[in-house]
């Protein structure tokens, strides 16, 4: 067992690298009904969806630990591994793994040596002075360019010679293999916490990511197509209507000239007004509702056979135009 | 030609004390027969008697093991083979080396082994640190060097080319190594090829510096005339001093520095594939090589460098047979030195088999 709680005594220091076996100690016995449910654990709750979300956007801001919130910190660690575990999502898995190894790496860099190799021994790396062995460098590097390539290294007996930065960023990679391997399941996640900026998010970063990009209007979801013809046919639509419209368009990567260009026809346009509120949506990112609360909205419109099987408008749009370039036939050649 | 030599194989394996490879049932066998261009591959045996009876019965003209470890050798898919680890394996050999031309099969044997010293004692050894290796003559040109460093096992593909790049200097980058702009000859202690890099620049300094006529080699350098060589010549002196000298130097000896000197003269040598692949067929110690019938030879380090595969590979005996030349041929193995023309002739067993296997001759 790993001593940075017993030597140094702090539990924030333990709560700065949750993915330890040390760590989950502190929130193993507690029960996960309460977790789950209790007013008590809110904030983990909150903090476990925003490290997720954190983790989406690549938004490197760090959760300030100390001896106060130490516990909610660990504890929202392992339920944001429990809703990526839960959507089941390598995009998502390799992205999370990065993001909470990088946290992970900001709070070693400011870390004492005794520390630092402290959490190292406890990923199974062992640094003799400034050395580490050959096949931990190989396995842990990066990249294999210039200075992380081994041939540029200053190699002996088996060992690379390694400064601090080096050797944190070897650990970076450590970490982020440990925290992608760390399976944890929490039956009733997504009954408990509401995973649907998540699931939007995630779609999203999805659809911006393909090489080619351009909206394809035949792949939207009916519910979104409904509102785009209401407005078309100068049928007044709802605010809650218009605002999952623009979330939505918003969230496949339309830029606000098209979405506006999709509003105007609407019979209260009022261009100044209309662009406050795209603006105001699309600044603030906020992410079109899940198909649970577009029910509750009464705007679910003639659910497919797709929409039995996705959460999330955004989700909808994303396996179309992926299946799309799928099953796509290439040509024979004769 | 093909049973004659099916029959003295035979007659080795009969009788031949076979060195089992390490977790010899955990391994794939592979083999090629005479007049067969296949390999019959996938195949595992569960004792050593079975190999061994196998190797007597069928007696193959080439045997080899995977360098792999698996819970399931015998399953025809590399995915459904289990892949428990593998030895590291480097291959050298003299198809793969820049030999002189008219190279003579002695130099060439010579090149080899100075190559294989090199890779073993330079590499393997002083730099990586590995502890227990296994020295091999091919059967033919080269060596091959086996690790069994149990770090190295778990090692995947990526990370064995990184350690054949390091090996033979591919992607070193030299603004690492030398400085960029302000250039400084390593230390000759550092470690890596910081200290190969310095060591081999220092010796060239002392090479230079030692000879009767140093100006006048340095000149056989591209762009290097009267005036730059005696600067080079006096810069040279002191670069044990200061080894930032260089950056005064003319910078075609710097070109000359990184393009010739820097890499060319401490790299190694090996076969990259072979090294790289996790799944590799290697030749399995103490069978017969099918194109010389000469022993796959496992050689401790003392002997090697007395080894001389065609006094100390030899399978077979002094037996003299009757044999029928194909083709003229001169030949040098063990005691039988000769200029063989067309005909037929009578020579030692040892030597008819090698010059069956190569084709030249057949039983008469």
């Amino acid at each position: 067992m790993i001593g940075i709680g017993t030597k140094t005594g702090k539990k924030s220091t333990i709560a700065r690298y949750p993915f330890l076996l040390e760590a989950f100690e502190m929130i193993k016995d507690e029960s996960m009904e309460e977790i789950l449910y209790s007013e008590a654990f809110r904030g983990s709750r909150a903090l476990a969806v925003a490290r997720v979300q954190s983790a989406l956007k690549n938004d490197e801001k760090q959760i300030f630990i100390d001896e106060r919130n130490c516990f909610e910190a660990v504890l929202s660690f392992y339920l944001a591994k429990a809703i990526v575990t839960h959507i089941k999502d390598n995009f998502l898995l390799k992205r999370h793994s990065i993001f909470e190894a990088k946290n992970a790496y900001y709070y070693l860099e400011k870390e004492s040596e005794e520390v630092v190799d402290q959490v190292a021994k406890s990923l199974g790396i062992e640094r003799e002075g400034d050395k580490i062995r050959f096949v931990t460098f190989l396995k842990y590097a990066p990249n294999s360019y210039g200075s992380w390539k081994l041939v540029n290294t200053r190699l002996s007996g088996g060992m690379v010679e390694i400064d601090r930065h080096i050797f944190l960023r070897i650990m970076q990679e450590a970490m982020r293999e440990r925290i992608e391997r760390i399976r944890f399941s929490v039956s009733d996640i997504d009954k408990a916490i509401d995973l649907s900026s998540i699931y939007a998010e995630l779609s999203s970063r999805k659809i911006a990511q393909r090489k080619e990009y351009r909206i394809e209007f035949d792949s939207f979801p009916p519910c979104m197509k409904n509102i785009i013809a209401q407005i078309e046919n100068n049928i007044n639509v709802s605010h809650l209507g218009r605002f999952s419209l623009v979330a939505f368009l918003n969230g496949i990567g339309m830029k606000e000239e098209e979405i506006m260009k999709i509003l105007m026809p609407t019979p209260d346009f009022d261009d100044r007004v209309a662009r406050y509120q795209v603006e105001h949506i699309t600044g603030k990112e906020y992410s079109a509702p899940s198909c649970d609360s577009m029910r509750t909205y009464s705007l679910c419109f003639e659910p497919d056979n797709l929409c039995a099987k996705i959460k999330h408008p955004m989700q909808y749009y994303e396996y179309k135009i992926n299946h799309k370039d799928h099953g796509r036939v290439p040509s024979k050649e004769v | 030609m093909e049973e004659f030599l099916q029959k003295k194989f035979k007659e080795y394996y009969s009788n031949a004390d076979l060195a089992m490879p390490r977790r010899f049932t955990r391994r794939e066998y592979g083999f090629m027969f005479f007049g067969k261009s296949t390999m019959m591959r996938h195949m595992s045996f569960s004792s050593s008697q079975k190999i061994k009876a196998f190797l007597a019965d069928k007696a193959p003209a080439h045997v080899f093991y995977s360098s792999a470890y698996y819970t399931k050798p015998y399953e025809t898919d590399m995915k459904d083979k289990g892949w428990l680890g593998a030895d590291l394996i480097f291959d050298l050999d003299a198809d793969h080396l820049s030999l002189p031309e008219n190279c003579t099969y002695e130099k060439m044997l010579s090149i080899v082994k100075r190559e294989t010293k090199k890779l073993v004692e330079d590499f393997l050894i002083r730099d990586f640190g590995f502890r227990d290796l296994e020295l091999v003559f091919s059967g033919s040109r080269g060596y091959h060097i086996h690790v069994y460093d149990k770090e190295a096992l778990d090692l995947g593909s990526r990370e064995r080319r990184e350690i054949i790049d390091y090996i033979t200097g591919n992607g070193i980058s030299l603004d690492l190594i030398l400085g960029k702009e302000n250039y400084a000859i390593p230390s000759e202690k550092e470690s890596g090829w910081y200290g190969k890099i310095g060591r081999a620049v220092n010796e060239y300094a002392d090479k230079i510096l030692s000879m009767e006529n140093g100006v006048e080699e340095l000149k056989k350098i591209k762009g290097i005339g009267d005036v730059k060589a005696e600067r080079i010549y006096e810069g040279l002196k002191k670069l044990k001093k200061n080894p930032k000298v260089v950056n005064a130097l003319p910078k075609e000896f710097i070109e000359y520095l990184k393009e010739k000197l820097a890499i060319e003269s401490s790299k190694g040598e090996a076969d990259e594939p072979v090294t790289s692949d996790i799944h590799r067929l290697i030749r399995f110690p103490t069978s017969l090589h099918g194109k010389t019938g000469f022993i796959v030879k496992s050689l401790s380090f003392e002997d090697f460098d007395d080894f001389d595969p065609l006094q100390d590979a030899i399978a077979f005996g002094d037996e003299l047979l009757q044999m029928r030349v194909l083709k003229p041929f001169s030949i040098e193995i063990k005691d039988f030195h000769a200029n063989v023309k067309e005909g037929i002739i009578e020579m030692p067993e040892y030597a008819a088999v090698f010059a069956c296997a190569r084709g030249l001759c057949t039983p008469a």
